[in-house]
């Protein structure tokens, strides 16, 4: 009871718990609508909705047609506007829905006419052979499924819950926690106490498999639920649950007669096993090793050689079946459910699936027992362990030569080492360059050529230029051909030029707006490509450039909420002070060692944007251009260049990152510990923002850092918010001052 | 601004006067006045007493209410990080760094102490070597025994050869053999500084002290030499001495 009362109720648990459920849902609807707003993923799944609706009466085949006919339809207008898009994306969706349908008996009958024609093949039917096996296996399990009845649902609904292994990793995440946090006796130093004591042993052992059993409920429970809640509050219909399950193409390799719902419901309950499996793993590894931290880095090696046998071994290697037999199999099952692999167990062939889900109950009994039995057999004083006598004389090795630095350099070791910082920037600086993606500027047909003929007149805009354009715009409306409907190739040919000319005629347009844009600033006119600033200077990008801020202030909370509080946590407030530099001299080399670290943030944010758009839409054109030649800025009254109004965008989002990180450490400061620290900023920087995400509102992310850091809806809407943000950052610093520089 | 400076030729006395504090309602210190003169300075008294108190207002870990602390004649306060540069202290919350290891531990406080680089390491070195923990020193001192810790605590007090020493119950969770150690040390450490060292064991004290300074319920008891306490007290021991005086206090 006490033991389920200390995990349970504790806030770290429960912050974690709740943190990662509005991750996983937040990242759920951030996958399903277009902006990454809610309103948006609703719409999309009520257009959904509708198109199923239009097409549920009719045959399938009519369906596929009167789709194809609406795509069609689409696909001729204006394609850069969302809708369109959207359209788009959800007919081809469907009518893969409904081809799958078509197809799928076709599909079945041609395993069977495969497998009799390979059995007639010499090196295939050899008598007891894995491949005569494996080809009677698979027309054994498939044959099962003749005759089967598909029916056409809402499988958008059901699928999107398996489109993310996000909830998955969070689950296994969960469980990490949980192991540490049952393991913590072994860093607070009463594990002799606790092993001492009568209930210590068998007992405790006992209890703590229930906790781990009902932690690992909770954990699916309510990260997979509250997937599915928000799947149902989208699509508000799963359609018939009773339909098979392989009506839904996910699931059209998964040989057995089962309704979607009942698979759903046996999906779930695998789902709470292995995560119970998996914690239970995550224990033995854990505690297999008396000291707490090198149990745990022992597991996360295990996980790792585990992570790497399940991705990288292939479907014919001799060592398939530890795919198989994996952690990963049973934390992220997803893959194997949905594909049908046949492999070698015991002279027989065995569908892959079937052998992780057989093993399931007898590895749960070897590794409840092996966990039962280290908890109550397992000495608290032992000798010390070869890898930590290993690691003592490395250190002894390189204490002498590596342990001398500056004031500045240990503050910086306590950031980077001590609170393993450095994998926060690693993490950050992957999510930069790998994850984050470019803005989106025009991309379509006609804005291809619309850049095109940008950069043709690019340069100083004149009359001559403007004659030059008008020249060839004429040129193209004399060579225009007469669109001719029933023959496809001049069809074809017409639309591409009259594309040209559309864009010419755009670009003649926006050259003229931006040459009276610059007459009335009197400043010197610029024509050049746009694509580039439009990614960058735009406002339309907000969405793109939020969850860059998003990710800053993510990355500056992890790094930087320790700082103080670390010291308090370490009482070390009274030692620090009574030495010569402890007080003002050391407080400032903090804030400058933070700084450093929010310089580095910052350059990776800016650096990687910069290398991901010109990476995508070329160099920078024309900085020294007044800011009145890009279209969105032409009513500036602003006297600047392009160059300058970027780099003060980019000023300005160090400023707001830096007043971030003076509030961060003012808070830092008053908590006694650091996961204190990180909840309360968490709770305070991080939980506006990402709910105001979540629900795309932008009244509630004015509450949170997100608009400094996204600074130009900001700037241009209330621009002097940054004086009154800078005012804030130097009030929290003063108080920073007078509660950890000064005085006690 | 010019730093005020410490006579270097000789160990000032440290004076407190009419030093009084409270915590809430609680007062606990009570107008107390005592010199320190260079030598071990045994401050005894029960658990409460204020000793730590008194320690931690020496070293401006709290703020002062009333009464004043000099230095040489100077204001603590206003002598500020020249009085700090000639302060070793030791807390009786083991505070340290767990993730460092013990040198590098003692190479941190050797910067905060400004000591120039070359002799904080022979220091060190020859520290580690005195309180036996040279062995040990590349471990982290999260692994470290709490006598093991308090070695270390020792060890970075010391650090920079302050000319005030403020020991706050330096003695806990050490051994015998290392308690031995400890006293004769600072037995020849106090011959020309001003050493402070509390606790509530009297035997750790009776030996080596100059002048025993005894405090109760935040008021000064009495102050002397041991043989004038055991005089005073008519006791054989300081300890009888110690448990006479105290308990003639109590209500």
């Amino acid at each position: 009871m006490n033991e389920r009362r200390r995990v349970f109720r504790n806030r770290y648990w429960i912050t974690a718990l709740l943190g990662m459920g509005l991750l996983v849902v937040l990242l759920y609807v951030q996958s399903q609508s277009v902006d990454g707003g809610l309103s948006s993923a609703r719409s999309r799944a009520e257009r959904y909705q509708d198109l199923l609706a239009e097409t549920s009466d009719l045959d399938e085949q009519t369906a596929v047609t009167y789709l194809q006919e609406k795509l069609a339809v689409a696909q001729t207008q204006l394609p850069d506007q969302a809708d369109t898009e959207l359209t788009v994306q959800l007919c081809q969706q469907l009518i893969s829905q409904y081809e799958h349908l078509l197809n799928y008996p076709d599909e079945l009958q041609e395993i069977q006419e495969q497998a009799l024609h390979l059995s007639s093949i010499s090196i295939f039917n050899r008598s007891g052979s894995f491949s005569q096996r494996n080809i009677e296996r698979t027309a054994r399990d498939f044959g099962r499924l003749s005759g089967l009845k598909l029916q056409i649902g809402p499988d958008l609904a059901v699928t999107s819950l398996f489109s993310s292994q996000l909830a998955d990793y969070a689950v296994l995440l969960l469980l990490l926690i949980l192991v540490n946090m049952i393991l913590q006796e072994r860093k607070r130093g009463l594990w002799t106490l606790i092993h001492a004591a009568p209930g210590g042993r068998g007992r405790l052992a006992w209890q703590r498999v229930g906790l781990l059993g009902a932690g690992s409920l909770q954990a699916v429970l309510l990260l997979h639920g509250s997937k599915a809640a928000m799947s149902w509050y989208l699509y508000q219909d799963w359609g018939d649950l009773g339909r098979s399950l392989q009506s839904v193409e996910t699931f059209k390799y998964i040989p057995l007669r089962l309704s979607l719902g009942s698979a759903l419901v046996w999906l779930l309950i695998y789902k709470c096993l292995a995560a119970f499996l998996v914690a239970l793993c995550l224990w033995v590894l854990a505690a297999a090793v008396n000291n707490l931290q090198l149990g745990l880095g022992l597991a996360a090696i295990v996980l790792t050689a585990e992570y790497a046998g399940y991705t990288l071994i292939r479907d014919h290697s001799v060592l398939v079946w530890l795919r198989y037999l994996n952690l990963f199999a049973y934390i992220a099952p997803q893959r194997l459910f949905t594909t049908y692999l046949n492999i070698p167990f015991l002279g027989q062939a065995l569908p892959g699936a079937w052998m992780t889900v057989g093993a399931l109950p007898l590895l749960l009994l070897a590794v409840l027992a092996a966990a039962v039995l280290i908890q109550a057999r397992k000495y608290p004083i032992a000798r010390q362990n070869p890898l930590l006598r290993w690691q003592d004389r490395l250190r002894a090795r390189l204490d002498r030569h590596l342990a001398w630095r500056s004031a500045m350099g240990y503050e910086l070791h306590k950031i980077l080492v001590v609170h393993q910082g450095w994998m926060i920037l690693l993490a950050l600086l992957y999510l930069e360059l790998a994850q984050a993606g470019v803005p989106i500027a025009a991309d379509s047909s006609l804005g291809a050529y619309e850049q095109a003929y940008q950069t043709q007149y690019a340069g100083v805009l004149d009359q001559r230029k403007l004659q030059q354009i008008a020249a060839e715009i004429e040129a193209l409306e004399s060579n225009l051909p007469a669109s001719d409907q029933s023959d496809p190739s001049l069809s074809l040919q017409y639309q591409e030029q009259y594309l040209q000319l559309a864009a010419l005629q755009t670009v003649q347009a926006g050259a003229r707006s931006t040459l009276a844009a610059c007459q009335r600033q009197q400043v010197t006119p610029y024509l050049f490509n746009q694509a580039v600033y439009q990614a960058l200077l735009s406002t339309d990008s907000s969405s793109y450039r939020s969850k860059a801020a998003l990710r800053l202030i993510l990355a500056a909370l992890l790094l930087l909420s320790p700082v103080l509080a670390y010291e308090n946590e370490m009482k070390m407030q009274r030692l620090n002070r009574s030495t010569a530099r402890g007080r003002g001299f050391l407080w400032r080399r903090k804030l400058l060692a933070s700084g450093l670290i929010l310089l580095l943030l910052w350059l990776i944010s800016l650096g990687s944007e910069i290398y991901r758009v010109t990476g995508y839409y070329g160099p920078l054109p024309f900085l020294q251009a007044p800011l009145q030649c890009v279209p969105e800025y032409e009513a500036a009254t602003l006297n600047c260049p392009i160059g300058v109004f970027l780099a003060g965008i980019w000023l300005l989002r160090l400023l707001g990152l830096v007043v971030s990180g003076c509030l961060l450490l003012l808070l830092s400061g008053y908590t006694s510990k650091r996961e204190t620290a990180l909840v309360a900023n968490t709770v305070l920087w991080l939980l506006p923002p990402a709910v105001a995400m979540l629900l795309n509102s932008a009244e509630l992310s004015y509450v949170s850092f997100l608009p400094a850091l996204t600074v130009l809806p900001l700037l241009l809407r209330y621009p002097w918010v940054y004086a009154v943000l800078a005012l804030a950052g130097l009030a929290a610093l003063a108080l920073n001052w007078r509660h950890d520089g000064r005085c006690c | 601004m010019k730093q005020p400076a410490v006579d270097q030729a000789a160990t000032p006395v440290l004076e407190v006067a009419d030093l009084t504090k409270h915590y809430g309602d609680r007062m606990a210190l009570d107008h107390i006045s005592v010199t320190f003169s260079p030598g071990l300075t045994g401050l005894l008294g029960p658990n409460g007493a204020g000793k730590s108190t008194l320690m931690n207002l020496i070293a401006d870990n709290v703020k002062r209410e009333c009464g004043t602390i000099t230095y040489g004649g100077q204001d603590i306060l206003t002598l500020g990080r020249a009085f700090r540069q000639q302060l070793g202290y030791m807390s009786q919350e083991q505070g340290l760094y767990e993730q460092f290891s013990a040198r590098e531990f003692l190479q941190y406080m050797a910067n905060l102490k400004c000591l120039p680089r070359a002799s904080a390491r022979s220091q060190i070195e020859q520290l580690l070597q005195t309180f036996h923990l040279q062995r040990d020193a590349h471990r982290k001192l999260g692994g470290f025994s709490g006598g093991m810790r308090q070695r270390v605590l020792l060890c970075q007090a010391l650090l920079g050869s302050p000319r005030v020493l403020l020991l706050d119950e330096p003695s806990a969770g050490l051994d015998p053999q290392e308690r031995l150690n400890l006293r004769s040390y600072l037995a020849n450490l106090a011959r020309r500084r001003v050493v402070l060292l509390s606790t509530h064991i009297a035997s750790d004290v009776e030996s080596i002290a100059s002048q025993i300074v005894l405090i109760n319920q935040g008021r000064l008891v009495t102050e002397g030499s041991p043989a004038h306490l055991m005089q005073t007290a008519g006791a054989a021991s300081l300890e009888q001495a110690y448990l006479y005086l105290v308990g003639a206090q109590q209500p």
